[in-house]
């Protein structure tokens, strides 16, 4: 049976998304896990079989509470992909975006941690898609003055997803199993409103691509928990040390993110001071208009 | 920022000279709105905390030898607030539009004042500064969670004195207070020659018939003289200015300055001045309504509330809307 209570989210196109809510390496077991999404509190689980359920809670329940199976009256959709769990609060779209590399058998794909931060999901999506805060916000690790220059990049818009291409930039240290400071090509996805990606070639096999995702998850319009994903061809660093780099990186961007004003979006072009090396995000601030996005922006006066 | 023309175009104190050092970056509030304060080659400047690039504080920034550094992306601002340099586009101008909101700041009694708007006036006068005789001895920042007008009226108050500074600076048995004049002209408001029976008006624990004379300088700032009843060679000047951080939270900054008395160190004439500035805090924080009433018929008013009178009626005729009903 399929929720029939209307979400609290009015913003139809996010209400409709598959959010990740929590890695499945993290669900505990028989217990109500709770969270919030989308400004409603929401309990989810996996029973011993390792079948996962969510469900809307209509108040906080104390810690480690049996989940007591005649209290699930609407279980919401969810989905299991990718090491996370995802959960829709209103009408789902039958398939998550394709990642086909995360298949690979001899690809390490982790929760590399998750990190909660006062700002909006698109305030947070934008910042991935950034090149050129990483010589001042991630100074010595993915970048260093003065190689600050952001070089002209490609931005499509395939299927309604964002591209961006031949993002070129000087990075000192691109993963753990990276030596060598180099200039280095990225390739950034935004496959849904508030989840992006990050590819690059791999230390290991240049033909292939190291991926690093971020999935936002919105508990309200302005405070996000944001699951990193990796998925890497790495022999040699430790789970700890991957993860751990992951999330001194982005520890970095938290003092940014949250005090930026304002919290939420703009998607009026004017409303900030856009440049070229801004590409992806304009591009990302009008796909969230063209799509009718209100949550966690500022949409553009009609 | 509080829409507030009155204050909007005044100058207030946002923070001592001395917290802002050459190359430091301090952030600061006033009128709901968010500055950054900062200083290079010994001028010191006041901005909007905002970068126009991302919406991102450039008081999280630094300077250097360019100017004030943004913390997100490198945009460079020199001290007229005007982008010089974009890091990610090195050979490219930066957009006409990339630059911040810039406003006056002066430096005056050791203080940094900013205005947000076009003053019709300069700082207020404070004659006592510059005569060496005089020490000087600056109170707080005192943080209280009232509203600026609440808080200059409990300044100008000195019938509170046998309660709430019980043994400083009045009695019980001596609450009576006497007449007194109070002249309202151009430049704010005067009351003179008011007496009160005081234990110890200086730190120095004499107790004596004191004389004290007020004056409201701006909406926000008062002064006080203090002198010995019979003689006024001996004085206690003080300036307290208002910072209002929002309609309901305020800063305190409070000038002690004294001709006599030397053998005090300013330590103790500091702790003596914050013994009495700790007592009213509560008592104003308590007030209610929070905002203060210049509509008259609001409160309870006897003969010696003269001057508050004086000062709400004042606050009425310049227009001021923020902190009052």
């Amino acid at each position: 049976m399929v929720s029939v209570t209307q979400p609290v989210c009015t913003d139809p196109v996010i209400a409709n998304q598959w959010h990740a809510v929590c890695a499945t390496d993290e669900v505990r077991c028989s217990v109500v896990n709770q969270t919030l999404l989308l400004d409603e509190k929401i309990g989810f689980t996996v029973t011993p079989e390792g079948e996962y359920m969510a469900w809307r809670l209509s108040a906080a329940v104390p810690p480690n509470q049996a989940v007591d199976p005649a209290q699930i009256h609407e279980p919401l959709p969810i989905k299991v992909e990718y090491g996370f769990l995802w959960v829709c609060l209103g009408d789902p779209p039958e398939h998550l975006f394709a990642m086909p590399e995360f298949d690979d058998p001899d690809r390490r794909n982790m929760n590399a941690g998750t990190l909660t931060v006062a700002t909006s999901a698109p305030r947070a999506v934008e910042n991935f898609l950034d090149l050129g805060h990483f010589p001042y916000v991630h100074e010595g690790l993915l970048g260093i003055e003065p190689f600050t220059e952001v070089v002209d990049y490609d931005v499509e818009v395939v299927d309604g997803e964002i591209l961006a291409s031949r993002c070129d930039f000087y990075v000192p240290k691109v993963g753990m199993n990276f030596d060598e400071p180099g200039m280095t090509r990225y390739r950034y996805r935004v496959p849904s409103p508030f989840c992006v990606m990050l590819y690059y070639d791999s230390a290991l096999d240049p033909s292939r691509e190291d991926i690093v995702g971020v999935w936002v998850q919105p508990m309200t319009a302005e405070l996000v928990r944001a699951h990193n994903y990796m998925g890497v061809l790495d022999e040699t660093s430790t789970d700890n040390d991957i993860k751990r780099y992951q999330l001194e990186i982005f520890a970095q961007d938290k003092p940014i993110l949250e005090n930026q004003y304002p919290k939420r979006l703009p998607l009026d072009p004017r409303a900030e001071t856009p440049i070229r090396a801004d590409k992806s995000g304009m591009a990302y601030r009008h796909l969230l208009s063209d799509l009718g996005v209100t949550y966690g922006v500022i949409p553009k006066r009609s | 920022m509080i829409d507030d023309p009155v204050l909007v175009n005044d100058w207030h104190v946002v923070a001592r000279s001395t917290d802002v050092a050459e190359s430091a970056v301090v952030s600061a509030r006033l009128l709901d709105e968010d500055l950054v304060l900062w200083r290079r080659n010994g001028e010191a400047m006041a901005w909007r905390d905002l970068c126009p690039h991302r919406g991102t504080r450039l008081s999280l920034g630094q300077v250097d030898e360019r100017g004030l550094v943004c913390p997100y992306h490198g945009w460079t601002y020199d001290q007229t607030g005007t982008c010089v340099r974009i890091p990610s586009r090195p050979d490219t101008t930066p957009p006409a539009r990339a630059c911040t909101e810039v406003y006056l700041v002066r430096e005056r009694y050791g203080l940094i004042w900013v205005s947000l708007g076009d003053p019709k006036q300069d700082i207020p006068p404070f004659r006592e500064w510059d005569d060496p005789s005089f020490r000087h001895v600056l109170g707080g920042p005192y943080r209280i969670a009232a509203a600026g007008p609440r808080i200059i009226e409990n300044f100008l108050d000195f019938t509170h004195f046998p309660f709430v500074h019980e043994g400083i600076l009045g009695t019980r048995d001596s609450a009576e207070a006497t007449d007194y004049e109070v002249e309202v002209g151009p430049d704010g408001i005067t009351a003179r020659e008011i007496y009160t029976w005081t234990p110890d008006p200086d730190g120095s624990g004499q107790a004596q018939m004191a004389k004290w004379l007020y004056r409201v300088l701006r909406p926000l700032t008062a002064y006080i003289e203090l002198t010995p009843a019979d003689s006024s060679s001996e004085r206690y000047v003080m300036l307290f200015s208002v910072t209002p951080v929002s309609e309901s939270e305020s800063i305190g900054w409070m000038w002690n300055l004294m001709d006599y008395n030397h053998q005090m160190s300013d330590e103790d004439l500091l702790a003596y001045a914050d013994e009495i500035v700790f007592q009213d805090i509560p008592i104003i924080e308590s007030q209610r309504p929070e905002l203060l009433p210049i509509d008259l018929q609001a409160d309870v008013h006897v003969k010696p509330d003269a001057i508050s009178i004086a000062y709400r009626r004042w606050l009425k005729e310049l227009g001021l809307s923020t902190g009052t009903l």
